[in-house]
């Protein structure tokens, strides 16, 4: 068997406004391995976007603990935890994040300055991303120049360009009408399944959480529901 | 990330907005243009004073008392010190180190000439004043000894006086007249320009001291008296020699001040490197508080332009910047922005170097290591001036900074 790619016991995160401290994540527990399609859902403030930051490394959980790759993740410094991210987690956000002014070979080679990758090298491993998400021949265009799902279809070519492990999504479709949210979704489904890349989506819309083959169900900080319908939806 | 990436992508992000990477960098362009210009004009004028100072011959001195009082202190019999023509022969016959020496007499009076009349300097000398200046003429002759025994009635030009009093005739043969007194000019100086002090070299007739003294200003005792090193000799050794000489004749005891002045090219020279000196350090000054100016407007800028890129941030972060990177990232923008304008201002304080050239005829003198001093200098200010912007970058939370509106 092999090990599980995400392993998170007993998490606990809090925010601190003022002197209140608001928990956002209440001992949670989940396992994720390698391959698997899971979406994480629930209403606005039941902790999952929290969740996805704790899984991705961006923050450090308060309490409990985290083993990526079978790797305690707690010890790491920030930047370790930096150097993690760059090589074995991919980001999309519901907002695509990419640069503006910068063409969109450049966005997505992004990930591979930071790993010390000489230019000419980048701009190929870039150009290949975009090839797979069916971009390739838009690449000298700006962000201002694509729609709002090519825009993401680039932020998605960023995340995986530098070949990570896991892919996160923190409301992909947010920002894009039912059409274009379905291409995306499609899109997500094959990479998936034809890279054996794990993806780990957070959504509240149940049309899109659908596709992922394990739901998992957030409610005030904790996980109400999982369940794996194994065959997910075309 | 390699540095060359660093500033690869500074130049990209600095190239994104240009207009608004314009009016930061103006500050740094306007003070390092200005410090530029003005070092030129200074410049200029020392390399213009030294070579002057070089013009001037490499061996004479002037004794005088410019700046004294005329009456000495500690004088047993109260009567001023004075240089006398045989303080001159004297100078002359002992100081083995001076080849000759001429006392002069010098007043400033109208002459009257058949064309007009003209306020010009009169100078009374012996014939050995021109060997001395290394003054020739350009026609006519110089007078010599036998017109001194005679106190002839002759006078030589020089190029302004005999402008003014001949316009283009040659004046060699006319005759001009002092107190009514008529002199024969037998010779036109040439041209010996303006000193660093402003006077023109060119505004003078020279006459034999005889006949100065005896038909123009009496017998006043000599104001100034020249004197030449011989050559091979310095003129610190001169100097000294001259020195010893006039103390004896002075009888000046050992404890007393010379109760006179010797002034040579060195002197001069040493005159204007501290004039030098001073300017330099205000311009220093000056270019400190501009450059400061420069830089606070950098840090502004750089502190709007983090705000701004909150998200840019946080997503670098999210995908492998550390705050080492993001640190990096906004430092070297802020310094290749300075370095920028730094060469920016050297061309437009070039430019205005130039300008004031044509205009103004002032010399002015760029000298291409300027550049690199200014380009360094602004990059420190960049350097400085970004750390607080950078650091603050730096020190983003992620997930924060990906939320920022």
């Amino acid at each position: 068997m092999p090990s599980a790619l995400i392993d998170i016991r007993d998490a606990w995160k809090s925010y601190h406004l003022g002197q209140v401290e608001i928990p956002a994540v209440r001992g949670v527990s989940l396992t994720i391995d390698p391959g698997q399609f899971v979406a994480i859902s629930g209403a606005s403030g039941s902790g999952k976007s929290t969740f996805l930051h704790l899984i991705g490394c961006l923050d450090r959980l308060d309490r409990g603990s985290y083993f990526f790759e079978a790797q305690p993740v707690e010890n790491l410094s920030v930047r370790e935890l930096a150097v993690l991210r760059n090589r074995r987690i991919g980001f999309v956000f519901q907002n695509f994040n990419l640069l503006a002014r910068t063409s969109i070979v450049d966005n997505v080679a992004l990930p591979l300055t930071y790993r010390g990758v000489r230019r000419r090298q980048r701009r190929q491993l870039a150009a290949q991303a975009l090839e797979r998400v069916g971009l390739s021949d838009r690449l000298s265009h700006h962000p201002n120049q694509l729609s709002g799902g090519e825009q993401q279809r680039v932020a998605i070519a960023r995340a995986l360009v530098g070949d990570p492990a896991v892919l996160l999504a923190d409301e992909p479709t947010g920002n894009l009408d039912t059409a274009t949210s379905l291409e995306i979704m499609r899109l997500l489904q094959a990479t998936n399944r034809e890279q054996r890349l794990t993806i780990v989506l957070v959504t509240h819309e149940p049309d899109i959480a659908a596709f992922a083959h394990r739901q998992v169900v957030f409610r005030d900080g904790q996980i109400i529901r999982d369940t794996d319908n194994g065959a997910a939806r075309r | 990330m390699a540095i060359t990436t660093l500033i690869a992508e500074a130049f990209h992000s600095l190239t994104k907005n240009k207009i608004r990477t314009a009016l930061s960098v103006l500050g740094i362009v306007i003070g390092v243009a200005a410090v530029i210009a003005m070092a030129a004009v200074a410049t200029g004028a020392q390399r213009k004073v030294e070579r002057e100072i070089a013009a001037m011959g490499d061996d004479w001195l002037m004794i005088g008392y410019w700046g004294m009082q005329r009456s000495g202190v500690r004088r047993q019999q109260g009567t001023p010190p004075n240089l006398t023509r045989e303080d001159a022969e004297a100078i002359q016959r002992e100081c083995p180190g001076v080849r000759a020496a001429s006392p002069t007499n010098r007043i400033s009076t109208q002459v009257v000439s058949p064309f007009g009349n003209y306020q010009t300097n009169l100078l009374g000398a012996y014939p050995n004043f021109f060997d001395i200046r290394r003054w020739k003429c350009v026609a006519g002759r110089l007078f010599a000894d036998e017109e001194m025994q005679l106190q002839a009635k002759v006078c030589c030009l020089g190029q302004t006086a005999a402008r003014e009093l001949f316009g283009a005739v040659n004046p060699v043969g006319h005759t001009i007249r002092v107190n009514r007194v008529a002199f024969e000019v037998i010779g036109l100086l040439e041209p010996k320009g303006t000193g660093s002090d402003g006077r023109d070299y060119d505004d003078v007739i020279i006459f034999p001291f005889t006949s100065f003294q005896r038909l123009i200003a009496g017998n006043e005792p000599s104001a100034t008296i020249f004197a030449a090193a011989r050559p091979g000799v310095s003129l610190a050794t001169a100097r000294e020699q001259i020195r010893a000489v006039l103390r004896q004749r002075h009888r000046l005891a050992e404890d007393e001040d010379d109760d006179f002045r010797i002034f040579d090219r060195s002197v001069m020279a040493q005159t204007t490197a501290e004039a030098t000196r001073t300017f330099n350090l205000l311009l220093t000054t000056i270019a400190s508080i501009s450059l400061v100016v420069g830089g606070v407007g950098i840090m502004n800028i750089m502190l709007v332009s983090v705000t701004e890129r909150t998200r840019e941030i946080g997503l670098r972060m999210a995908v492998g910047a550390d705050a080492r990177h993001i640190l990096g990232q906004f430092l070297c923008e802020a310094v290749v922005l300075c370095a920028m304008g730094g060469l920016i201002g050297f061309a437009a304080g070039w430019a205005a170097a130039q300008t004031v050239t044509h205009k103004l005829g002032w010399e002015t003198e760029i000298s291409y290591w300027m550049a690199g001093l200014a380009v360094a200098f602004a990059s420190a200010v960049g350097l400085f001036f970004g750390f607080y912007p950078a650091w603050r970058a730096s020190r983003l939370n992620p997930i924060d900074a990906l939320r920022y509106e």
